[in-house]
């Protein structure tokens, strides 16, 4: 049985439908990409299963609860990255962490933790002003999973970042899902397309299964 | 999971970063003010001792006493050092008046003389101009008042007087008794008495001219130092927000935590300013009447008083800068708004120099209801109504802030 069901999402931008009835069943450990064009609605969809939009209709449900309606179940569950930099630029890393964690697991998970597989320790003092854009994405992922969510919705999180710094992230997110955790990835990028076990092309509102061999050229011609 | 109490804590540790900065800012504005706040003072002192207002005397000055009466005035010490008057036609007045040689005249309407012998005062008559406002149309005001009710309480005593002696058959008497009553006139000039009281206007809440200036200037400053927290106010981006908004911290917990911590900043820097104000005053040797008759623990006192007119201005601020997503708009619309709510509410002229809708609207505004609560505050008067006024503001930019957040949260 699936954990994670996504049913009927619609969402309206006055009279415009962005997403006309999202459906979708994850089981654990599974990658999803979302691949659509610039403005086909990857964000809002992930913005409304993080909380931050509301849907017009339907349901996002874990283990049969609607996290929709149940924010603090959703609050436990899901970790959001999104677009940009969550981070506050005049502190260091250290201090933007202490906004997540509480001072010993923050030392716990640096040492050997999630944070340690990420390489924050490489710049644990550094301000976010001063950091590169892989080192800030990093942090930005290290905040978001604080409270060890089961489901990851992440929005281009390897977005104009080098290659090592991709290959980090790639690494990250290989590693949540041994665990069994569910990825939702809005992506672009060849190398986060083919860590998906499955994909689905958003276009005109409506989430298209693809199923993707490799071949990237072919898959700009379907977006 | 996020709470607002971690949220509060990183909030105040950006501001622990970006206090050296943003005090030493404070100090150097601070400074440069108290600097302008002096040279207008110096302004106002050497104004006051070298103008000399021109107004001049036209109409039926035929009078034998009347001329004496008015050339009495004229020679008066107090009122040498003030005005200049000067006889003349009306056309000639009317024409210095349109040159700007004179300020005012003072017209001695026809038969002025007769109608105080049968006990019908004609009134003298004021020309001035309906700009003549502020400080020195008010002086001239009172000034030609002054000469305007000498002029007739005199002539009127001295025909009384000769109507008493005639009426009771003293008419022998009556030239030494003329003379006697110009010479008690006269000798009162000369001996400098203060022969008529030139009333000291308050400027309002009975408070003096530098107390006005002191108070006004100081909230220009509170209103000026936010535009130093620029970078640390303007967010450019929306993804933490959103973030926060996710893990249970939503629009209202971050903008009061947000608030909270940048009145704090605020509330620090204004101490930086009461240490600048106390070495300024020194050094610089202020007379402001009210502040000098404090005592330290009154200073500390009205200083501890102003934090509810920080805190308004903290809001007022915040709510600005949720407006704006880049520094460059948002130092000037800082800049903007202070100078023009400063300016409206009677901070820098006094709100009784404006129209009275703006007296209303400056008076009932956010910054006009600090400054009044401001000048009680100084002047040692109840300013729970102002206070009053100044909370309900706080709690309205605070949900304009809070309404402003969640659009941003929602639509980024």
């Amino acid at each position: 049985m699936s954990q994670l069901r996504i049913k009927g999402i619609k969402k309206f931008y006055k009279k415009r439908e962005v997403l006309q009835g999202i459906d979708l069943q994850v089981s654990s450990g599974k990658c999803i990409g979302i691949l659509g064009a610039n403005g086909s609605g990857k964000s809002t969809l992930l913005a409304i299963l993080a909380g931050v939009l509301k849907a017009d209709e339907g349901e996002f449900l874990w283990q049969d609860k609607d996290m929709l309606k149940d924010s603090p179940l959703a609050e436990k569950i899901i970790g959001y990255v999104p677009q940009g930099t969550p981070l506050l630029e005049e502190l260091s890393a250290w201090d933007n962490l202490l906004l997540w964690y509480d001072k010993n697991r923050l030392k716990k998970e640096l040492e050997d933790g999630v944070l340690a597989m990420l390489g924050i320790n490489e710049f644990l003092k550094v301000p976010v002003c001063k950091m590169s854009g892989g080192m800030k994405k990093r942090l930005a992922i290290g905040c978001s999973v604080a409270g060890n969510p089961s489901v990851l919705l992440m929005d281009e999180p390897s977005a104009a970042l080098d290659l090592q710094c991709k290959e980090r992230i790639v690494t990250y997110i290989k590693d949540f899902k041994a665990h069994g955790g569910i990825v939702l990835l809005a992506t672009h990028d060849a190398q986060e397309i083919e860590i998906c076990d499955e994909w689905y092309i958003l276009k005109e509102g409506v989430l298209h299964p693809y199923e993707f061999d490799g071949n990237i050229h072919y898959l700009v011609g379907k977006l | 999971m996020c709470s607002w109490k971690q949220y509060l804590i990183v909030q105040l540790k950006r501001v622990g970063k970006a206090l050296p900065g943003i005090c030493l800012l404070t100090v150097a504005l601070t400074v440069s003010l108290l600097f302008l706040l002096k040279a207008m003072f110096l302004i106002e002192e050497s104004k006051e001792k070298k103008q000399v207002v021109e107004v001049g005397i036209v109409g039926d000055l035929s009078d034998t006493y009347l001329g004496i009466g008015i050339n009495v005035i004229k020679n008066m010490e107090d009122i040498k050092e003030m005005a200049n008057i000067e006889t003349m036609t009306e056309e000639e007045a009317k024409s210095k008046f349109a040159d700007g040689e004179i300020s005012a005249y003072l017209l001695v309407p026809e038969g002025f003389v007769d109608s105080i012998l049968i006990g019908e005062n004609k009134q003298l008559t004021y020309v001035t101009t309906k700009s003549a406002q502020g400080i020195g149309g008010i002086l001239i005001n009172e000034l030609v008042g002054s000469i305007s009710r000498m002029v007739t309480l005199t002539q009127n005593s001295i025909y009384a007087m000769q109507s008493y002696m005639i009426d009771y058959g003293k008419r022998e008497q009556l030239r030494e008794a003329t003379m006697d009553m110009n010479m008690a006139y006269i000798e009162v000039v000369m001996n400098r008495m203060g022969v008529f009281e030139l009333q000291e206007l308050g400027i309002s809440n009975a408070i003096s001219l530098t107390g006005h200036l002191f108070t006004g200037i100081l909230l220009l400053l509170i209103l000026l130092w936010g535009i130093n927290s620029v970078s640390l106010m303007v967010r450019e981006e929306h993804s933490l927000l959103r973030i926060l908004h996710t893990k249970g911290l939503g629009a209202k917990g971050q903008v009061s935590a947000e608030v909270s911590a940048y009145a704090f900043l605020q509330c620090i820097t204004l101490l930086c300013v009461f240490i600048c104000l106390i070495v300024a005053k020194t050094a610089m040797g202020f007379e402001i009447k009210e502040w000098d008759h404090m005592d330290f623990g009154e200073q500390l006192g009205f200083m501890l008083q102003l934090i509810p007119v920080v805190v308004l201005v903290s809001a007022m601020q915040a709510f600005l800068y949720e407006l704006v997503t880049n520094v460059v708009t948002g130092v000037l619309l800082q800049f903007v708004v202070a100078v023009s709510m400063s300016y409206v509410s009677g901070c820098i002229y006094p709100l009784s120099f404006f129209p009275e809708f703006v007296q209303v609207i400056g008076g009932y505004s956010p910054i006009g209801a600090a400054l009044s609560y401001m000048q009680k505050g100084l002047t040692g008067q109840n300013g729970m109504k102002e206070l009053m006024i100044i909370v309900c503001y706080i709690l309205l930019f605070g949900a304009l802030q809070m309404w402003r957040r969640n659009k941003r949260i929602i639509n980024g």
